[in-house]
C-alpha cells in the first residue's frame, strides 16, 4: 500500500467515523433529554413519603448530574462530527442499518434476529433443550456451510414457528396475565409447543441432511451431533449437577430425565 | 509479619492437602488456557461463564475456580499468538509480534516455554506487590470519607474512558456515563423512591450485575466472531517445550521492569492486561541496545518476556484496587467483583475486618493457581494446540447458549435474560462504533457508591462541596480527573506531550546510550 493509498483510507475512516458519531450523538441527545425530563418529575426538594426533603438528599441528583454531562458530550461529539460533514447520509436507511449487500451485515442481523427469538420466544415457551437446540441449528447451518441460498426459508421457519409458539401461549388455557413474554407453566400447553419444536427439528435438520449445497455428510455428522448432544450435556449439568430449575420447568426433555435419574435409576 | 507468612503457608498447605482443591484449581487452570487460547473467547467471558457454574458451591471452591481460570486465560492467549500469529485475547497481542516469527523459525515449542514461565513469574511477582500493597492502601482507605469514594468512582470512569479509547476520549467518557446512568435504575437507596423502573417491580433491585455483565462481554462477542468470515487453522509442530530458564536469566532486568509495568497499569482502574502488554513491549524497546532493538518483531525473546510477564503480573495489579477500595482494575477484574458479591463477599477497606486473612487466602489461591498454569502449561500444552483446530462456526454458538443458561441460573430469573439481550446488543453496536465496553463496565459497578457516597457527604456537611477541598486525598483525586480531562484538549495537550518528551529524554536516551 503506497502511502497515497494510506492516506485516502485513513480519509475515509475518518468520514466514516464522523458519519456515526453524528448519528450516535443525535440519538444520545433524544434519549438524555428525554430522561432530564423525566427525572425533573422525581421529588426534589418537596416531602415523599412523609420525609422533608432537602435538594442535597434528592434522588435525582445523581442521575441529572450524570444526564448533563451526557448532554453536554453528546454536543461536543455532534459539534465534532458536523465539522467533519457527519451529517451526510444521515437520512439514508442503509447507514442505519448497514449495506444489505454485504455478508457480514447480513451476518450480524442473522445473528441477533436468532438471539432475539431463541431468548423472547423460544426460552420461555419450551424445553430448554429443545430451544438450544433450535438456536444452534440455526446458527451452525449458517456459518459452517456455504448455505446463504436457504437463509429467507430457514427465517421463515423460525419466524412461523415463532407465530405459532405465541399463539399456543395465548390462545390455549392462557390467564389474565398471560403475555408473549411470559413462561409457560401449563402442562398442555408446553406438550403442545414442545410437539411443534421437535417437529421444526427435524425439518431443519432434514434440510442440512438433503440440501445440494451441503454435500460433505461428515459435516452434516458433526454439526447434527454437537448441535443434539450439546445442550443435552449442558442442560444436564445445570439440572442435575448445579440444581438449576430450566425456565420451562416441565418441558419434555427435562421431564424425561427426572423420571429416568429420579425414578427408574433412584439416584 | 512472621505470624502472617506462617499463616500463608498454613493456608496453602491446607489447600494442597485437599485433593478436591488441587482438582478444581488444575481444571479451571486448564479451562482458562482454553478460553486464552481460543480466539474468540476472553478471559472476562470465561469468569462470567464460571460464575453461574460455581455458584452453588462455597466461596473457598468458587475463588479457586475463578481464579485459576483468570491466571490460565490471560497466559491461554499466548498459543494462538505464537502458533497462528491471531492472539487469543487482547492480552497477547504484543506476544505475537515477536512469538510468530520464532513459530517460523520452527522454535515454536521454545517460545511456549518462554511464555509459560513468563507468565509464571510474572504473577507471582504481581502477588508479592498485591500482598505488600493492598494491607497499606486498605488502612489508608479506611480513613476516606463519602468524598473520597465518591471521587474514586470519577476517577475510575475519566482514567479508563480516557485510556481505553485513545483516538477520542469523549466516547470513552460516554460509556462510563451510561454504566453510571444503568446503576442509578432501580429503587434509591436513600429514600427507596423508583428510578426509571417503568413500573416493573423485578427493576427495584436494580439491574443484575453479573447477567448485565454476561451480556456486555459475552454477547458482542458471539456476534462479532461469527459474523467474521471464518479462520481455519493448522497450528504447525510444536517440538519440546522446556523451562527455559538460562533465557529468563538472561532477560531478567527486562522481567522486573515488565513485571512492574503490569502491576502499576492493572492497578489503575478499568484498564487492562492488554495495555500492560503493549506498554511493557514498547518500553522493553526503547530500553534495550539498538543491536537488541533490531531484533524486535524478528522473534525477540526479550520482547516475548516482556509481554507476557507484564499480562500476568497486571492480574495482581488489577487485585490491589478491587480488594482494597472495591474498584475494578480491569474487565476481569469487573467480573470478579460481580461474582465476589455473588459469594456474599464484599471487597472494600473493610474486607480484613469482615473476612480476616481474606487477602492472604486469595494471594494462596493466586500461588496454586500459577502453579496449576506452569504445570498445565508445561504438560498440557500439545492439548491445547489440537483445540485450536475446532471451528469457532461450532463452539461459537455453544458460548452463546451457556452466556444465556449462566444469566438465567443467577438468580433464576428469565427477566435477567430480557435485560441481558438488550444490553448485549447495545454493547455490540457501541463497540463497533468505537466506544469501549470497559469503562461502561467500570460506571455499572462503581454507580452505587458514586451515588450513595455524594449524597451521603452532601447530607453531612448540609449540602456544601468546600469540605472536600480540605481533604488532601480528595484534592489530589480532583488534580488528576481535572489533568485527565485538560490533556484532551488540543493546547493542554500538545503541552503535556512537550513536556513528556522532554522528560523521556533526560530519563531514558542516556541509559539506552550507555548500555549501546
Amino acid at each position: 500500500m503506497t502511502s497515497e493509498d494510506k492516506q485516502t483510507s485513513r480519509a475515509l475512516s475518518m468520514i466514516q467515523d464522523a458519519r456515526s458519531d453524528f448519528k450516535v450523538a443525535i440519538v444520545l441527545l433524544i434519549i438524555a433529554l428525554f430522561l432530564f425530563f423525566h427525572t425533573l418529575t422525581f421529588p426534589m426538594s418537596g416531602s415523599y413519603a412523609g420525609v422533608e426533603n432537602q435538594w442535597f438528599v434528592s434522588p435525582a441528583l445523581f442521575p441529572l448530574i450524570i444526564i448533563s454531562l451526557l448532554i453536554l458530550l453528546s454536543s461536543i461529539l455532534l459539534f465534532k462530527a458536523t465539522r467533519q460533514k457527519g451529517f451526510e447520509q444521515f437520512t439514508q436507511l442503509k447507514s442505519w442499518l448497514g449495506d444489505w449487500q454485504d455478508p457480514q451485515v447480513v451476518n450480524r442481523w442473522y445473528i441477533i434476529w436468532s438471539l432475539v427469538v431463541f431468548v423472547y420466544v423460544y426460552v420461555p415457551s419450551i424445553d430448554f433443550y429443545l430451544a438450544a437446540v433450535l438456536f444452534l441449528v440455526a446458527l451452525t447451518s449458517r456459518f459452517y456451510y456455504e448455505f446463504n441460498q436457504s437463509l429467507l426459508r430457514i427465517s421463515l421457519i423460525h419466524l412461523l414457528l415463532s407465530l405459532c409458539l405465541i399463539g399456543i401461549k395465548l390462545f390455549i388455557n392462557a390467564t389474565e396475565d398471560t403475555t408473549w413474554l411470559s413462561v409457560n407453566q401449563d402442562t398442555l400447553v408446553i406438550y403442545y409447543s414442545d410437539l411443534i419444536a421437535s417437529a421444526t427439528i427435524a425439518i431443519l435438520l432434514g434440510m442440512i441432511w438433503f440440501t445440494p449445497v451441503n454435500k460433505n455428510n461428515k459435516r452434516a455428522i458433526t454439526q447434527t451431533a454437537v448441535v443434539l448432544v450439546m445442550p443435552l450435556f449442558l442442560s444436564l449439568i445445570f439440572t442435575f449437577l448445579l440444581f438449576v430449575p430450566m425456565p420451562v420447568e416441565y418441558g419434555s426433555v427435562s421431564n424425561f430425565f427426572s423420571y429416568l435419574i429420579y425414578e427408574v435409576l433412584a439416584i | 509479619m512472621l505470624e502472617q507468612f506462617s499463616y500463608f503457608f498454613s493456608i496453602l498447605f491446607g489447600l494442597i492437602s485437599d485433593p478436591t482443591n488441587l482438582l478444581v484449581v488444575f481444571a479451571a487452570s486448564f479451562i482458562g488456557i482454553i478460553f486464552g487460547a481460543m480466539p474468540g473467547l476472553t478471559a472476562t467471558l470465561g469468569i462470567a461463564l464460571l460464575t453461574s457454574l460455581t455458584y452453588g458451591f462455597g466461596p473457598n471452591i468458587a475463588l479457586l475456580a475463578l481464579l485459576g481460570l483468570y491466571v490460565g486465560a490471560i497466559y491461554g492467549g499466548s498459543y494462538p499468538a505464537i502458533l497462528i500469529n491471531i492472539p487469543g485475547t487482547p492480552a497477547a497481542a504484543a506476544t505475537a509480534l515477536d512469538g510468530y516469527p520464532l513459530t517460523q523459525k520452527g522454535e515454536g515449542g521454545r517460545a511456549l516455554g518462554l511464555t509459560t514461565t513468563a507468565s509464571f513469574i510474572g504473577t507471582i511477582i504481581g502477588l508479592l506487590f498485591l500482598v505488600t500493597l493492598s494491607p497499606f492502601i486498605a488502612s489508608m482507605a479506611l480513613q476516606f470519607t463519602s468524598w473520597e469514594f465518591f471521587l474514586l468512582a470519577l476517577f475510575g470512569i475519566v482514567i479508563s474512558g480516557t485510556l481505553t479509547s485513545s483516538q477520542n476520549a469523549i466516547k470513552g467518557w460516554i460509556a462510563g456515563l451510561i454504566g453510571l446512568f444503568l446503576a442509578t435504575i432501580g429503587r434509591d437507596s436513600l429514600q427507596y423512591f423508583p428510578r426509571y423502573t417503568g413500573g416493573m417491580s423485578e427493576f427495584d433491585a436494580g439491574l443484575e450485575i453479573v447477567p448485565v455483565l454476561i451480556g456486555a462481554f459475552g454477547i458482542p462477542q458471539v456476534i462479532k466472531v461469527l459474523s467474521q468470515s471464518k479462520v481455519s487453522m493448522t497450528p504447525p509442530k510444536l517440538g519440546r517445550i522446556l523451562p527455559e530458564l538460562a533465557t529468563i536469566m538472561r532477560n531478567r532486568i527486562h522481567i522486573l521492569r515488565a513485571s512492574t509495568i503490569g502491576v502499576g497499569v492493572g492497578s489503575v482502574p478499568g484498564i487492562g492486561e492488554d495495555i500492560a502488554g503493549w506498554v511493557s513491549y514498547s518500553t522493553a524497546k526503547s530500553t534495550s541496545t539498538p543491536t537488541q532493538q533490531k531484533e524486535f518483531g524478528k522473534g525477540s525473546e526479550a520482547a516475548i518476556v516482556s509481554s507476557e510477564t507484564a499480562n500476568n503480573a497486571c492480574i495482581g495489579g488489577a487485585l490491589i484496587p478491587l480488594l482494597t477500595l472495591g474498584i475494578p482494575g480491569s474487565p476481569p477484574a469487573a467480573m470478579l467483583l460481580g461474582a465476589l458479591l455473588l459469594h456474599g463477599i464484599t471487597p472494600g477497606p473493610s474486607i480484613e475486618i469482615d473476612h480476616p486473612n481474606f487477602l492472604l487466602e486469595v494471594t494462596a489461591i493466586m500461588v496454586l493457581a500459577s502453579f496449576a498454569m506452569w504445570a498445565n502449561g508445561m504438560l498440557l500444552a500439545k492439548q491445547v494446540v489440537k483445540l485450536l483446530t475446532i471451528p469457532s462456526s461450532l463452539f461459537i454458538p455453544i458460548v452463546g447458549v451457556l452466556c444465556i443458561l449462566g444469566g438465567y441460573a443467577l438468580g433464576l430469573s428469565i427477566f435477567n435474560l430480557y435485560v441481558l439481550i438488550p444490553v448485549g446488543i447495545a454493547s455490540y453496536f457501541l463497540s463497533e462504533l468505537k466506544f469501549p465496553i470497559a469503562p461502561m463496565v467500570i460506571g455499572l459497578v462503581l454507580g452505587n457508591m458514586a451515588d450513595e457516597s455524594l449524597r451521603r457527604a452532601l447530607m453531612l456537611n448540609e449540602g456544601s462541596f468546600l469540605p472536600m477541598f480540605e481533604r488532601p486525598v480528595a484534592v489530589i483525586l480532583l488534580l488528576v480527573i481535572v489533568y485527565f480531562i485538560l490533556t484532551q484538549f488540543p493546547v493542554c495537550k500538545n503541552i503535556t506531550a512537550r513536556f513528556w518528551t522532554s522528560l523521556r529524554q533526560i530519563l531514558i536516551k542516556p541509559f539506552a546510550r550507555n548500555k549501546g
